[in-house]
């Protein structure tokens, strides 16, 4: 296979992988999402339970895997279910990370045109950042992760620089009372939370990659422990500036709170575009992986070199990219994708373990 | 490197160069000079300007209702650098009035008289006139402008009494009106007489949840403004409702305990001489109670400060004098906090003070269900209040006049 000459990976760089995997659309997002259905301060709550739910979730996944040393699900899938159904499966989760791609190259697309390039056709953005992400994707999975490794610090930092700059405007009322009103909107708000942590599947494939398959689990569980302590410093910070009455009407709540503070005097006045900029970097950094984990989906399905996928990806991603008519439509497809999501990687897994251990029981 | 090499490096080296020169730039730049710098906006009740009069008789016309006269301020370039006094006294900013139908629709007429149109990622104020205020809710005024990316949410909202278009129009040419009016709010710690700035980002939610809130009112006279007291907005139908005096408004600060700093002038019980107290800090614990459905307050005011003036008789280093001007504050404080709370209650019936916030927060199951009807409890409410003053210091000086 083509894959076996790609250096392994450390437990470190799959935490690299998953984290970066994760973060995304959500850091703009999950605060109106969420907030939506919960409507009282407590979204951190749910953003806390989501995040359980995918590491028990991950947990299960990197059980399955580890039942088949050295081979992605692609492949073993095939040994679950037999050679026609696995395949199909493979099809429908290699749909499930082109439309990933999509969305994440579409959201791009939308932030850019309503703040930072105006008269910037979205084909054009969208067209450059597909080459950019490809020229990543042929150096293979070693190269990703070392462009993740470099991302991710930068990340982190840029940051909790700006969640420590909306202190200026923070007031703590509007995170009280905390369960107010008990866990029921808590609970309601899980749903949309738990959408935001899509990304841990990739365990799914890289476990195949691990030096140490072993330490899988404390990757999974640190992996997603990262974005969950992000996301909720997120919810924290911008619904203590913008409370929840406000957080519900804005498109993108997070771009709104870094607009709405400004730093006179300081080198710079207005922080937003570092905001922007991180935020691309895990758009692309998530866009990236749906795009080499889909070619993956082909290549070993039907046991064939990557490269050529990649390139027939290319349009295929970009199309449906370009699909929704409106913001809403996109909005919708994300959801889609999620909650697609949620069925192939919580529930699936445990269904296809528990095949696999009657059959390994049996042979 | 031999020379080989170089020959086969080439056209790639050359086209990578072409790749350069073509592809980089910026798609639909503007240039700096060529944009409208707008810093401020103000909203009238609709009346078109001479000229617009005179354009439309020229046939310059569209079909509109003439609802509202948006006035823009923009910064005229050359003339604008950081404090940009010209010589002759001459206007560093223009002020462009349009009038029409909708916020959006007469911002692009812009473009049809003027070389620059608006750009507005630099918008410091939106001044909006009491009788728009007091005819449409703010829903739909703010729709605008808080939908439109290129307005900041951190841009300031206030309420002129009066044509709001004055507020953006002094005689001092010093600086320009937009940044000078951003400029006053900053001076609480000064005056508890200013009430907290209100940005678009904090309107948000006040509109969102059809709550009463305040904002600050300017007025103007002869090319001169001052900030004089605060509008009421009424939560449910979004509109201005009437008005807070200044010492209204600063009895307000004082309850919901956002002061940095202010005076409190009061007359000595006997023999009537000014005292002045300086308050350098003010806590206020709010605790609201439930009791049989019934709403009530106990607020807790704890200042600290310093003797700033005393006109009556008195020892300064003795701390028996200190607790005759605590008490002197204390019973001037009172006397106007009644009479706001006496104004909300029974007059606006509105809760101005924002006491709502704290019944979400400790009663929040009670607070779904009084949430849509709470001004209405806010007027029946009790409201008890506690201050106490200190005196911590009284300057470098007293003054001790031998007899």
């Amino acid at each position: 296979m083509k894959f076996n000459n790609q250096e392994s990976l450390t437990t470190q760089q799959t935490v690299m992988i998953i984290t970066n995997f994760i973060l995304g659309i959500g850091i703009l997002t999950l605060p109106r999402a969420a907030a939506e259905k919960v409507k009282t301060p407590d979204i951190w709550l749910s953003i806390i339970i989501g995040g359980l739910i995918a590491m028990l979730a991950g947990v299960v996944i990197v059980k399955l895997s580890q039942q088949f040393p050295k081979k992605t699900f692609y492949e073993y899938s095939q040994d679950i279910l037999g050679k026609w159904l696995g395949c199909l499966l493979n099809l429908i989760v290699v749909g499930y990370f082109v439309a990933m791609s999509s969305v994440m190259l579409r959201a791009m697309a939308e932030v850019n045109i309503l703040f930072l390039l105006e008269g910037t056709p979205r084909w054009a953005m969208i067209i450059a950042f597909m080459w950019v992400g490809f020229y990543l994707v042929i150096g293979g999975l070693s190269a990703i992760t070392r462009l993740f490794q470099l991302i991710f610090p930068i990340t982190v930092i840029i940051f909790f620089m700006i969640a420590g700059m909306s202190l200026k405007v923070f007031d703590i009322n509007h995170l009280r009372p905390v369960l107010g009103l008990g866990l029921g909107p808590v609970l309601k708000g899980v749903q949309s939370t738990a959408l935001s942590f899509g990304g841990f599947e990739i365990m799914l494939f890289l476990v195949a990659f691990m030096r140490d398959p072993k330490k899988a689990n404390k990757a999974v569980l640190f992996g997603i422990g990262i974005p969950v302590i992000i996301y909720v410093t997120t919810a924290l910070m911008v619904i203590g500036a913008l409370s929840v009455d406000g957080v519900i009407s804005l498109t993108w709540p997070t771009i709104t709170l870094i607009k709405s503070i400004e730093f006179p005097g300081i080198f710079f006045e207005r922080y937003e575009s570092l905001l922007l900029v991180i935020w691309m970097m895990e758009i692309f950094t998530t866009f990236v992986i749906t795009h080499y984990t889909a070619a993956m989906g082909f290549a070993q399905s039907f046991k064939k070199e990557l490269r050529p996928f990649l390139y027939f990806l290319m349009p295929v991603i970009y199309i449906v990219a370009l699909l929704p008519v409106d913001i809403n439509e996109l909005f919708a497809l994300s959801n889609g994708v999620g909650n697609a999501g949620l069925v192939l990687f919580v529930f699936l897994p445990i269904v296809l373990l528990g095949i696999a251990k009657l059959r390994g029981g049996r042979t | 490197m031999s020379w080989d090499k170089v020959k086969k490096r080439a056209p790639k080296f050359l086209i990578m160069l072409a790749v350069l020169v073509v592809i980089t730039g910026c798609w639909s730049r503007r240039e700096i000079e060529d944009l409208g710098m707008t810093i401020g906006a103000a909203v009238d009740i609709g009346e078109e300007t001479k000229i617009e009069e005179a354009f439309e008789e020229q046939g310059g016309d569209y079909e509109k209702r003439n609802v509202l006269t948006l006035t823009y301020q923009v910064v005229l370039p050359g003339q604008s650098g950081g404090l940009a006094v010209t010589g002759g006294g001459r206007k560093n900013y223009k002020n462009i009035s349009v009038t029409g139908d909708s916020f959006y629709e007469v911002t692009r007429e812009i473009p049809l008289m003027r070389g620059r149109p608006i750009f507005g990622q630099h918008y410091k104020v939106i001044v909006i006139s009491d009788k728009v205020a007091q005819q449409v809710s703010m829903k739909h005024l703010f729709d605008f402008f808080i939908r439109e990316q290129e307005f900041r949410p951190s841009c300031l909202v206030l309420i002129c009494k009066g044509e709001a278009k004055q507020a953006l129009d002094h005689k001092d040419k010093s600086d320009f009106p937009s940044t000078r009016l951003l400029a006053m709010t900053n001076n609480q710690y000064r005056s508890s007489r200013i009430l907290p700035p209100v940005s678009l980002s904090k309107l948000l939610p006040e509109i969102n949840s059809s709550s009463t809130f305040l904002l600050q009112n300017v007025i103007t006279a002869d090319g001169e403004i001052k900030f004089a007291g605060a509008a009421v907005i009424y939560g449910k139908t979004g509109k201005l409702i009437g008005f807070l005096k200044e010492e209204e408004l600063e009895a307000v600060n004082w309850l919901s305990g956002k002061v940095e700093g202010g005076v409190v002038k009061s007359y000595d019980e006997d023999t009537g001489q000014t005292i002045v107290y300086e308050l350098t800090s003010l806590k206020t614990k709010i605790r609201p109670h439930l009791n049989k459905g019934r709403i009530s307050f106990d607020i807790e005011m704890d200042s600290e400060g310093r003797l700033g003036e005393r006109w009556n008789e008195g020892d300064d280093f003795d701390s028996h004098s200190m607790k005759q001007i605590e008490k002197n504050t204390i019973r001037q404080m009172s006397k106007r906090i009644d009479e706001l709370l006496n104004k909300a209650q029974k007059e606006y019936r509105a809760d101005v003070i924002g006491l709502s916030e704290y019944v979400r927060i400790y009663y929040p199951r009670t607070w779904e269900k009084i949430k849509s009807n709470w001004d209405d409890v806010f007027a029946e409410a009790e409201i008890r209040y506690q201050i106490k003053a200190k005196v911590k210091e009284f300057g470098t000086t007293s003054i001790k006049v031998q007899e």
